[in-house]
């Protein structure tokens, strides 16, 4: 059965080498070429489960931070070497490894076997770590790129801020006040 | 909250660990509505409106985070006394204050009173607030309770020696707007008139004044204000 963790492992073992050899070498860069592209496939995967909505979401943002995590990482490891960088960016990689094992460590679970709401939240937890990690070191897409590269129009985000404002201040109990507003706007 | 930290008052403000809760299961439930409503015919629609979703979500939590790290300060709960406070005092008092008061006014006015007269006679039973009712939204919920418990405590803890405000946007907490008929109807309208008479009742009870977060900040830049005048006379 197909393991992130065993990836990360395998990950982990090339970074080591590269602060070892002081050297970053981009012929074994496409070792996490198999987890991104597995990845990329997994977040499609989850969008078409029976899972709930919050479980879609959370397994979808695990698979999907360790999967912009690993494409800004190569990117940047690779642009590392062409300036042939004392590796400094390979110690960040490094020091990510551990979200990154704790969240794949769940994926894993999660596809072996079915699991409660509590390590829903718990996975929750980790890939957020994993997402402030990764972007404190810069191992993140920025969000236009993201949004290019999924199709999203400006429409469509003003539409969903828009109605994200309403539901976040029904949310808030402020629900009475916000259905009198539309009343009165229409 | 910036407000807060530009003016070094980072101290002086508060985030309890329900309150950031609070914050999180809010901005959680409103994602996932907002998901719910959007159409997403097809996988590729729906793969974009996730990565979408990812990014906002991840976005406000940043945001909290840095109110909660960077713009607050957190002191220590007794769990024990802030279930006693809440269980024994002021869930009783608002199970009490709560019976006697109205959810919105609705004129009991026969339907063959012309319009003009109607509003008339509205305006009139207005006028007779509050001997006619109270307006409150109602027993609060248990987090509010939990919420309630913790500022009195925090009151509590400085002796009432201290000023404690409760910036909330909940009916709950603060002075209720007045509404005229029910939500269902189509005639429904705000007067712009505040109610604050339980958020009084509570405030003299407990020493907690909880206000709307806009208006608390203008009552802040006063006070403010008023400390900066008193300095420079002395």
């Amino acid at each position: 059965m197909y393991s992130y963790k065993k990836e990360i492992d395998s990950i982990q073992q090339m970074l080591n080498s590269f602060l070892e050899t002081k050297v970053i070498n981009t012929a074994h860069l496409s070792k996490m070429d198999a987890l991104i592209k597995r990845s990329d496939l997994d977040q499609i995967k989850t969008l078409n489960s029976i899972s709930s909505l919050n479980t879609q979401r959370v397994i979808f943002g695990a698979i999907r931070n360790i999967n912009t995590s690993l494409k800004s990482m190569k990117e940047k490891l690779r642009t590392a070497a062409l300036r042939h960088e004392n590796p400094t960016t390979a110690e960040q990689a490094l020091e990510l490894v551990d979200s990154l094992s704790n969240v794949a460590l769940c994926i894993d679970v999660f596809n072996s076997s079915e699991i409660d709401a509590s390590e829903i939240d718990n996975i929750a937890k980790l890939s957020r770590i994993l997402y402030k990690k990764a972007k404190a070191f810069g191992f993140s897409e920025d969000a236009q790129s993201q949004l290019k590269e999924a199709c999203v129009t400006e429409a469509i985000v003003k539409s969903f801020i828009s109605n994200f404002d309403s539901n976040l201040a029904m949310e808030l109990d402020l629900e009475e006040e916000v259905k009198s507003t539309v009343k009165n706007n229409s | 909250m910036d407000f807060l930290k530009s003016q070094n008052l980072i101290d002086n403000t508060i985030i309890t660990k329900t309150v950031e809760e609070e914050a999180k299961n809010a901005l959680t439930g409103a994602v996932e509505k907002t998901i719910r409503n959007v159409a997403a015919p097809n996988l590729v629609s729906r793969y974009g409106i996730m990565v979408l979703q990812h990014l906002i979500f991840n976005d406000a939590m940043d945001k909290l985070d840095f109110y909660v790290e960077e713009c607050s300060n957190r002191l220590s709960i007794n769990r024990s006394q802030r279930e006693s406070v809440k269980t024994k005092e002021i869930e009783p008092f608002l199970l009490e204050t709560s019976k006697h008061t109205l959810r919105f006014i609705q004129p009991n006015i026969p339907g063959f009173i012309s319009s003009s007269l109607r509003s008339e006679l509205t305006d009139r039973i207005l006028e007779s607030l509050p001997t006619k009712g109270v307006v409150y939204k109602g027993m609060p919920g248990d987090k509010d309770l939990t919420i309630m418990a913790e500022a009195t405590l925090i009151y509590r803890k400085f002796e009432g020696k201290e000023k404690v405000y409760l910036a909330s946007n909940d009916n709950h907490f603060k002075p209720n707007p007045i509404q005229i008929g029910s939500y269902n109807s189509s005639s429904m309208y705000y007067t712009g008139e505040l109610d604050s008479t339980v958020r009084d009742k509570i405030a003299e009870k407990f020493g907690f004044i909880c206000e709307e977060p806009s208006k608390l900040l203008a009552i802040l830049q006063e006070e403010l204000k008023a400390k900066e005048n008193t300095k420079k006379h002395t």
